[in-house]
């Protein structure tokens, strides 16, 4: 094996596992099971639980690593299947239909997340702060966590029609604050 | 561990191991030859893979022509053969898993522990999952080592195992051969017995022709080495050295520069012995 | 891609107070949102956590992909690579499908062809498993505790297992759409093939390769069958019916097949040696 001047990429890395090697998994796993684990945990607090999604979502990644397409970050496509492992561990999916629809959604950056990266100190976190908690869920699970609305619906135990309601509610509230 | 009193095997007309007699104990032992000498033919039997003609043979105390010590004996065997065969479909864990479920280690959890651990003191670790036809021909020779690891035989029969190593790798070998089980090892390369061996048997068309240290198959050549500027014809042999000096051995003349032997040198020495 | 590109880091107090879960959603959700682009701050948090549970977590994960096979470990010693069970299936298909064909295009000869072919289907299972090919350890599994006749013995039953089913399926085809194939003549082969088989079994223990001797079993029936058909000067399917399955020859397919499972059972350990020489 040569030895390169820089450390692998996670790219690089991923298609190394895709040739079945098991120390780029390793080197993966340590690279991502830390946040992965406390992202996961923020949203559910069994840490059986936590464990248990965190162990499938790296099995996904030995098991399958072509279903990573090469376009965004290999953390958002890690933390992709994450989440909706952690959904639907939560809420067992019933239908054939939604299961169908699983791995296909890609975590694409959106105008909102880009806002949200440094929001501490800014006006928006000022405006998202004021927000009520069940706006900020619906806020969270929507922009930050890259949900559909009908996935997001079943997270948060609620209809799709009220994750709709509260998201347009959420930005005219946001709008309001900023201008 | 081993005690082989003229054993003799063979083939058609050729006496491929001509009442050999050798014993040891624990530590490396290592079988230097020719190819043709009969080590194959010789860790074969060492192996419980080949029967003797005639002669005797002890094995760990027990005896290979009486079937249920065979099956002891392999119990607490591993074997490296000469051209391993892997099967190129599977994956290294696949292999050793394989060779462990042969060794009728029934324990599953027993025998996934054991593959890590083989597959980690050769170091293919990263690789274990993928499949033999992909490694290179030192990772499969690595393989190979690995399965006759398992189970932490007692006696242990290698043939050529660095065979495809490079030096880096060789010196690893040498750690994970010195355990406390007997390793009886063939190569025709001398390097590998001054690195790997602490005992050396030298083998020529199926007789042994010297028993001792490495430092004593060079010593059979004190007194019986110099250098010159020029090449001597009265040399048994001569070579050009890398530091331009011609390195001979034979019968030193008078006022010759002698210098200490090597294990080639004292291999040469016999080799040529065997050949007037 | 990410359009953006922040000089905003997280500190190790704000990662500090995220892992402890005390963070405000805004900051969480900034955090979060930072960290899947960010290599560095990554690697921060990683510094924060625990080694110890990060390990257990990876040991939990290696046991899952360092999975030895499920199956029980005799059958894998037996038939561990898909070679070996194709070789088996194709031998086992030719003995199956040729005798139909023969019945299909000539009728009653055709059924003396099955007679001919249906003991070969054991007969290929043995030097199936003979083969030095069947083994994927190679020499290594030589110096085994199992190996030698139980290996061969247990390889060849589970060749004849799938083989014997499909035997007698083409029979019971044959008979249900071809033609009447008389039940003791549908049975008759059983004896002769285990008598052929159990001879190759035997070779395998000299240093007789058992392929040959299966090529000169199989012929040697073949000629003993056509001995059959020429004597009775005809093909009529009763008088044949009678000459095979009569107790002559089953008795001595019986015999033969004892004496020669007996006998190699008595040298199994030359089983052991054969491969080698």
């Amino acid at each position: 094996m040569t030895v390169d001047q820089d450390p692998p990429s996670d790219r690089e890395l991923l298609a190394e596992v895709a040739r079945r090697d098991r120390g780029a998994l390793h080197e993966l796993f340590v690279r991502h099971q830390p946040w992965l684990a406390a992202r996961v945990r923020q949203r559910c607090p069994d840490p059986a639980i936590v464990a248990e999604v965190v162990n499938d979502t790296f099995l996904v990644v030995w098991d399958k690593p072509g279903s990573y397409h090469g376009d965004g970050e290999v953390a958002a496509w890690l933390w992709g299947i994450a989440i909706r492992t952690l959904l639907h561990r939560l809420r067992p999916r019933k239908s054939v239909l939604e299961r169908l629809g699983q791995l296909r959604h890609e975590h694409a950056p959106s105008a909102e997340e880009a806002v949200l990266l440094s929001v501490e100190h800014s006006d928006v976190g000022l405006a998202l702060r004021r927000l009520s908690p069940e706006l900020l869920a619906v806020v969270q699970a929507t922009v930050l966590d890259g949900l559909s609305t009908r996935e997001a619906a079943a997270l948060l135990g609620i209809p799709s029609g009220t994750v709709k309601s509260r998201m347009s509610r959420a930005r005219a509230e946001l709008r309001e604050a900023l201008l | 561990m081993i005690e082989a009193t003229d054993l003799t095997k063979t083939f058609g007309r050729t006496r491929a191991v001509d009442e050999v007699t050798l014993s040891t104990g624990p530590g490396v032992i290592g079988l230097l030859g020719p190819n043709g000498a009969g080590k194959t033919t010789l860790l074969r039997m060492a192996a419980t893979v080949l029967a003797p003609d005639s002669g005797e043979l002890r094995l760990l105390g027990l005896d290979p022509t009486r079937a249920p010590e065979r099956v002891e004996i392999r119990r607490r065997l591993g074997y490296l053969p000469q051209s391993p065969g892997l099967y190129p479909g599977f994956t290294p864990y696949d292999m050793v898993d394989y060779v462990a479920v042969l060794k009728e280690h029934t324990d599953r959890a027993w025998r996934q522990q054991e593959a890590r651990r083989v597959l980690e003191a050769v170091e293919l670790s990263d690789v274990m999952h993928k499949k033999i036809r992909s490694l290179s021909g030192g990772m499969k020779q690595r393989v190979a080592l690995a399965c006759a690891m398992v189970g932490d035989p007692d006696l242990l029969v290698l043939d050529e195992p660095a065979n495809g190593l490079d030096p880096d790798q060789r010196l690893r070998l040498r750690s994970l051969l010195s355990t406390s089980a007997t390793v009886l090892m063939s190569t025709h390369n001398i390097s590998e017995v001054s690195a790997l061996c602490q005992r050396v048997y030298v083998m020529f068309d199926g007789r042994i022709t010297f028993t001792g240290s490495p430092a004593d198959l060079a010593g059979l050549a004190v007194g019986r080495v110099w250098e010159d500027e020029r090449q001597d014809p009265d040399a048994i042999r001569s070579w050009l050295t890398s530091t331009g000096t011609y390195r001979h051995l034979g019968h030193p003349p008078n006022g010759a520069q002698v210098v200490d032997p090597t294990l080639d040198d004292g291999y040469l020495l016999l080799a040529r012995k065997e050949h007037t | 891609m990410s359009t953006h590109h922040t000089t905003w880091h997280a500190d190790d107090g704000d990662l500090g107070d995220y892992l402890a879960g005390r963070t405000t959603t805004v900051l969480a959700a900034s955090i979060e949102s930072h960290l899947v682009s960010c290599a560095a701050c990554r690697a921060r948090l990683g510094t924060l956590t625990d080694v110890v549970e990060r390990d257990q977590a990876w040991d939990r994960l290696a046991d899952a992909i360092d999975r030895p096979s499920r199956a029980p470990w005799i059958v894998r010693s037996a038939i561990a690579t898909p070679v070996m069970v194709q070789a088996a299936v194709v031998a086992v298909l030719l003995v199956g499908l040729v005798p139909l064909l023969a019945a299909t295009a000539w009728g009653d000869r055709g059924l003396v062809t099955l007679l001919v072919l249906a003991p070969l289907a054991p007969v290929a299972a043995v030097a199936l498993a003979y083969r030095d090919t069947s083994d994927p350890s190679g020499e290594m599994g030589l110096a085994a505790p199992v190996a030698g006749l139980r290996l061969v013995a247990l390889r060849a039953l589970l060749v004849a297992a799938v083989a014997l089913p499909i035997a007698v399926g083409v029979l019971l085809g044959v008979d249900r759409w071809i033609g009447d194939v008389p039940v003791r003549l549908a049975f008759a082969w059983c004896l002769p093939g285990l008598a052929l088989a159990a001879l190759v079994l035997l070779a395998g223990t000299t240093r007789l390769d058992p392929t040959y001797v299966a090529v000169a079993a199989s012929t040697g029936w073949a000629f003993l069958i056509g001995a059959i058909v020429v004597a009775e000067r005809s093909v009529r399917l009763d008088l044949f019916t009678d000459a095979v399955a009569g107790p002559a020859v089953q008795g001595v397919a019986l015999a033969v097949a004892a004496a020669a499972v007996t006998i190699t059972v008595v040298r199994r350990d030359a089983v052991a040696y054969r491969r080698t020489t």
